[in-house]
């Protein structure tokens, strides 16, 4: 994963529980170096390490970790990295969720070193699409809930989403309802 | 539901170098240039021959119908022929019932540009890859140098994580405080002060520390103050950074220092005070032995109290005549590196008065070089007047040792003299014929004088055995002889109270020769047997010698002498061989005896390994006995000449020197060698002896110990060094004490004889150092002497106021010797009247007892009858200093009878 994935976990737990609290998650998590450059690419490993070791010391479970994770990612690493092109991604939180997944395979190419998850759009209503989810990667499903969420809010749209199908449950992907 | 163009196929190909057209049945029907050179076998076949969906990949089909869902979408191709190489980016539309793909082959890095064998005119003017891939190149560029610096960061972060080392796990607390007083640092070992003063970082630091900076900010340097947080103490060290705005603070925790300074200063004033305190003194000299500390008793003692010690040297405390070996005793120590000394000397104090002080005084070092001296010293004065007085006790207490064995050696000398003369004379008297009266007279003599040299011998015995003085010999001897030979010796006494004496030794023992001293065990025996004899009144007396054990080489006996006598109380059985106790105080007045006999025997039995016992019944007599254990010998074993064997030797023709300043002496051995047919020349003394040496050659010298002018040790020494004589000389000496001997045999002498002696003994020592050869005698010397003197006496002149009868007899038919000792007479006897004659007007008693003391011997030996019993009262009356008005009458009676004699000798000469 790319450097800004990590660089995220930190900001989030240094925004919302302070340097003390990184420092401790640092240590717990083993890793190295807490210097992280958005566009190199990480070991998934440091970024899992990371979301354990948070999970630990502020004693919250990893689900709670990948959703406020999903939620910054949007709100705080999207906005200020990507601000306006964030925001071209569609006019709505229906059209971003519709561009999701052109927007993932453009992030394909232009970062050839990352194997990004690949969405696709179904069921289109006016308050509702299914969003299905492919990822060669396990356990981050959380991660997309809080994107979702975390773009309810960029939109200012109040937000739901309901888990349809997962790989737990014998599936080949996770498949979301979102409503607004 | 596809967008439709109304471009043709040149114009496309144009526009869109990489696109393909698709008929429904998804073959491949058209392809771009561009295409074609990027994938040369693609214009033919179907499309999924040689292609698949990267994205999307997931529901995508490769059918018409479900491509025309994904019009609105980004479509990534893969070529299947050529996997690995350029992706195929671009979008799907349909078009009267074909679909076509319009797109560029995505590209990450320019190099794959050659890679592919592409050039930037196979791209369409309006496609923007070609100007992606010079964005990707400066980005990839920029992406290398964030790297390298990243890379720089972490290091940097890890160099400035080790120094923060030095502040965060400083054991002394640290922090940074601004100058305006917030704590923006604080590390580890500041947390229990933060906690102390109920602070955080990022607070204000209490108003003692801000004081503090205020004076540190107003002086721009380093201060320090201590600091208490709570029962600690804190040394603080604040040092300004004014131009970054703060200062930091170093606290270092110093209780553990304070409090061992406190307890190193309650040490010392400990130590002070005892050395101040002290009853001895105490002193610090530095390395030249100035004094650098006196403690107060040193003042006191040395000074009269004045603290005026410091810097004086310390020699000028000891007494002048000492400074020297003092400075001499220390500069040893430091010489010889040793550490600790002790010394006695005399010191002066600020009076003048003698103080003795005793001192240890050790070498002071630092870092292995002397700095000093320090001394513990005390007042000795007393110690040293009590050893004075000690000294001088014992030095008198050896003088009166020294004296009492003098004294002894002295008394012996003098009581053997005469004892020699007694015994010789009264010898040789007794071979006379001698009418009754005068021969149980002669008896009584010579029993008193034996019976007073047994009593002198035992007095020596024990002074030599208390001294540790009398070695035993180790000498043959057969035990049936020995016992023979005891009650011999005193079977007199025996016959004289009707007591008969049985002796029972085991056939065993009667010819074994056994090894010990037979001299000793017969004193032994003889007064255990004269004790017998002397307390048994009827009965008989036992003596035994039983085997008890034999062994090799080896035979353990007992002598026992059993007697019938009056015995001994049971509570007095242990005390009788004390010396001088007898049964009690009575016992001497009935019995005589000195009580020392017994003690001797016991002391001598033990000498011998065994041990005196007594078992006695009081009434029925006593039993003494003793065990040895004794090692056997043989015939070889028996000394040469056996004291009572008649064997002597032949000395005729020797030339003898007697060196003798005593007249009887002189006589008797004169007597015994001329008998013996050798040449006698006398010396008076040493001195004369020396001058005849030095004139005429004799065989042998016998010396007299003491003598006036010069004693025989001295003449000895002389003979010998001076002289380098070798003649043989024999040390006739009284001197029984002291007289060893070994002590002789040291000084030159040969051998040696004690007083008194007998003829046959002084005969064997000459013939024994002459080499002489040994002759058998018919018996004792000159036994036939007394028939032909006694048919003399019996028919001898009347006339004369003498008598010659008894010299005669004494000279055992030797007329010079008579002549001699009337020669004598003549010689000696005027003088002493003459002298008597002068006190008749002086009557000074005590040299008027002198002279009838001394003119005794000769009277009587001349038989002057008339005289004799004068003289006896005149020497008593004199003596005690009383019937002052018989004496002038004796006195002339005396001088008038020996003129007669004199006169009546002269003549007799004459004729």
């Amino acid at each position: 994963m790319y450097g800004i994935v990590n660089q995220a976990v930190k900001g989030l737990v240094k925004e919302n529980f302070g340097e003390e609290s990184w420092q401790k998650i640092v240590a717990a998590s083993g890793i190295e170096s807490d210097i992280f450059l958005s566009n190199e690419s990480y070991d998934d490993s440091t970024t899992y390490q990371l979301a354990g070791a948070a999970a630990e010391v502020l004693e919250i479970s990893v689900p709670q970790v990948l959703q406020a994770l999903g939620e910054y990612w949007i709100l705080r690493t999207g906005l200020s990295n990507y601000g306006e092109l964030l925001k071209s991604g569609g006019g709505n939180l229906r059209e971003f969720i519709i561009n999701l997944p052109n927007f993932h395979s453009r992030v394909m190419l232009m970062y050839p070193k990352v194997t990004p998850p690949e969405f696709k759009v179904t069921d289109e209503t006016e308050r509702s699409v299914n969003l299905h989810y492919y990822s060669t990667r396990e356990g981050l499903a959380d991660f997309v809930v809080g994107l979702i969420h975390g773009l309810g809010k960029l939109f200012e749209t109040p937000v739901e989403v309901k888990l349809l199908e997962s790989r737990a449950e014998g599936s080949d992907h996770e498949v979301f309802q979102v409503n607004w | 539901m596809g967008k439709q163009t109304g471009i043709g196929n040149k114009e496309l190909d144009i526009l869109f170098p990489f696109h393909f057209w698709m008929d429904k049945e998804m073959n491949i029907q058209s392809v771009g240039a561009g295409l074609i050179k990027l994938f040369p076998n693609v214009p033919q076949g179907h499309f999924s021959k040689h292609f698949r969906f990267k994205r999307p990949s997931f529901g995508i089909r490769a059918e018409y119908e479900s491509i025309l869902e994904y019009t609105n979408q980004v479509i990534i191709l893969e070529n299947i022929q050529n996997e690995g190489t350029a992706l195929i980016r671009g979008q799907v539309l349909s078009s009267n019932g074909r679909l076509l793909f319009v797109g560029s082959p995505w590209m990450t890095a320019v190099s794959d540009l050659e890679k592919y064998s592409l050039l930037v005119t196979d791209f369409a003017i309006h496609d923007p890859v070609t100007d992606m891939l010079q964005v990707l190149k400066v980005h990839q560029m920029g992406m290398n140098d964030i790297q390298v610096q990243r890379d720089e960061l972490i290091r940097k972060n890890k160099q400035i994580s080790d120094i923060a080392r030095f502040p965060h796990e400083n054991p002394n607390a640290i922090f940074r405080v601004s100058t305006k007083g917030i704590i923006f640092y604080a590390n580890k070992k500041s947390q229990p002060i933060l906690q102390f003063w109920n602070l955080k970082e990022g607070r204000k630091v209490p108003d003692s520390v801000a004081l503090a900076m205020e004076s540190t900010i107003k002086n721009n340097s380093q201060s320090e103050y201590e600091m208490p947080i709570g029962e600690r103490i804190f040394l603080v060290t604040l040092v300004p950074f004014l131009a970054d705005g703060y200062i930091n603070i170093y606290a270092q925790d110093i209780t553990e220092k304070r409090r061992a300074e406190e307890r190193l200063r309650e040490r010392e004033e400990l130590f002070k005070q005892l050395v101040e305190d002290a009853s001895d003194i105490i002193y610090r000299t530095d390395r030249k032995g100035n004094f650098t500390y006196t403690n107060p008793i040193a003042n006191r003692i040395l000074r009269n109290g004045k603290n005026d010690m410091l810097g004086m040297h310390y020699t000028e405390l000891v007494r002048p005549d000492w400074r020297e070996k003092a400075g001499a005793f220390y500069q040893k120590q430091l010489d010889d590196d040793v550490a600790l000394s002790y010394f006695e000397f005399p010191a002066l104090d600020s009076n003048g008065d003698q103080i003795w002080i005793g001192q240890n005084v050790k070498v002071l070092k630092e870092n292995d070089q002397r700095v000093g001296f320090q001394a513990v010293a005390r007042d000795i004065t007393e110690i040293k007047e009590m050893e004075r007085s000690l000294m001088e006790a014992k030095e008198k207490a050896e003088e009166s040792l020294s004296f009492k064995e003098r004294f002894l050696a002295n008394m012996s000398h003098e009581i053997r003299t005469p004892m020699n003369g007694i015994l010789g004379m009264s010898k040789l008297l007794s071979t006379a014929a001698l009418p009754p009266k005068y021969e149980r007279y002669l008896q009584a003599i010579q029993s008193s004088a034996k019976n007073l040299l047994v009593i002198i011998n035992d007095i020596l015995d024990l002074s030599k055995v208390e001294a540790g003085k009398l070695e035993l010999e180790h000498i043959g001897f057969k035990p049936a002889e020995l016992i023979s030979n005891v009650i011999d010796g005193v079977d007199y006494l025996a016959a004289e109270k009707d007591l008969f004496i049985s002796w029972d030794v085991k056939p065993i023992l009667s010819q074994q020769v056994l090894l010990g001293d037979p001299v000793r065990l017969t004193q032994v025996l003889t007064n255990l047997l004269s004790n017998a004899i002397k307390f048994t009144e009827k009965g008989e007396i036992q003596v035994s010698c039983s085997l008890l054990s034999a062994g090799d080489g080896q035979v353990k006996i007992r002598f026992a002498v059993k007697d019938t006598g009056i015995g001994i109380p049971r509570d007095k059985l242990e005390s009788i061989f004390e010396d001088f106790k007898q049964v009690d105080a009575s016992t001497t007045r009935k019995y005589g005896g000195t009580g020392l006999g017994l003690s001797i025997s016991k002391l001598l039995v033990e000498l011998h390994g065994g041990h005196i016992q007594v078992e006695s019944e009081v009434g029925r007599g006593s039993t003494f006995f003793f065990d040895l254990e004794l090692e056997k010998g043989n015939e070889e074993d028996l000394p040469d000449s056996h004291p009572s064997s008649l064997s002597s030797y032949d000395i005729r023709d020797s030339k003898v020197l007697l060196v003798e300043d005593h007249n009887v002496n002189q006589v008797y051995a004169t007597s015994i060698l001329e008998d013996a047919k050798a040449y006698v020349t006398l010396a008076e003394n040493g001195k004369e002896a020396i001058e005849k040496l030095q004139n005429d050659a004799y065989d042998v010298v016998l010396m007299d110990s003491q003598m006036p002018v010069m004693g025989g040790l001295e003449a000895t020494r002389i003979i010998r060094d001076e002289l380098k004589l070798k003649v043989p000389i024999i040390a006739l000496t009284a001197n029984a004490l002291k007289g060893d001997r070994d002590s002789y045999l040291r000084l030159g002498m040969n051998d040696y004889l004690s007083k008194p002696f007998r003829d046959i003994e002084l005969i064997s020592k000459i013939g024994k150092l002459l080499g002489r050869d040994k002759v058998v005698s018919s018996g004792e010397l000159a036994t036939k002497a007394p028939e032909i003197q006694k048919e003399t006496a019996e028919t001898g002149p009347k006339q004369p106021l003498y008598n010659l009868q008894k010299l005669e007899s004494m000279s055992r038919g030797k007329q010079a010797f008579v002549d001699r000792m009337v020669g004598m007479f003549i010689q000696e006897v005027p003088k002493s009247v003459e002298l008597l004659k002068a006190q008749q007007i002086e009557m000074d008693l005590d040299v008027i007892y002198g002279i009838a003391h001394k003119l005794g011997p000769s009277v009587k030996m001349l038989d002057i009858q008339l005289i004799i019993e004068s003289l006896d009262r005149l020497e008593e009356y004199a003596g005690a200093k009383s019937h002052a008005e018989a004496i002038p009458g004796l006195m002339q009676e005396v001088i008038t009878h020996c003129e007669l004699v004199i006169a009546q000798l002269k003549e007799r000469a004459i004729q």
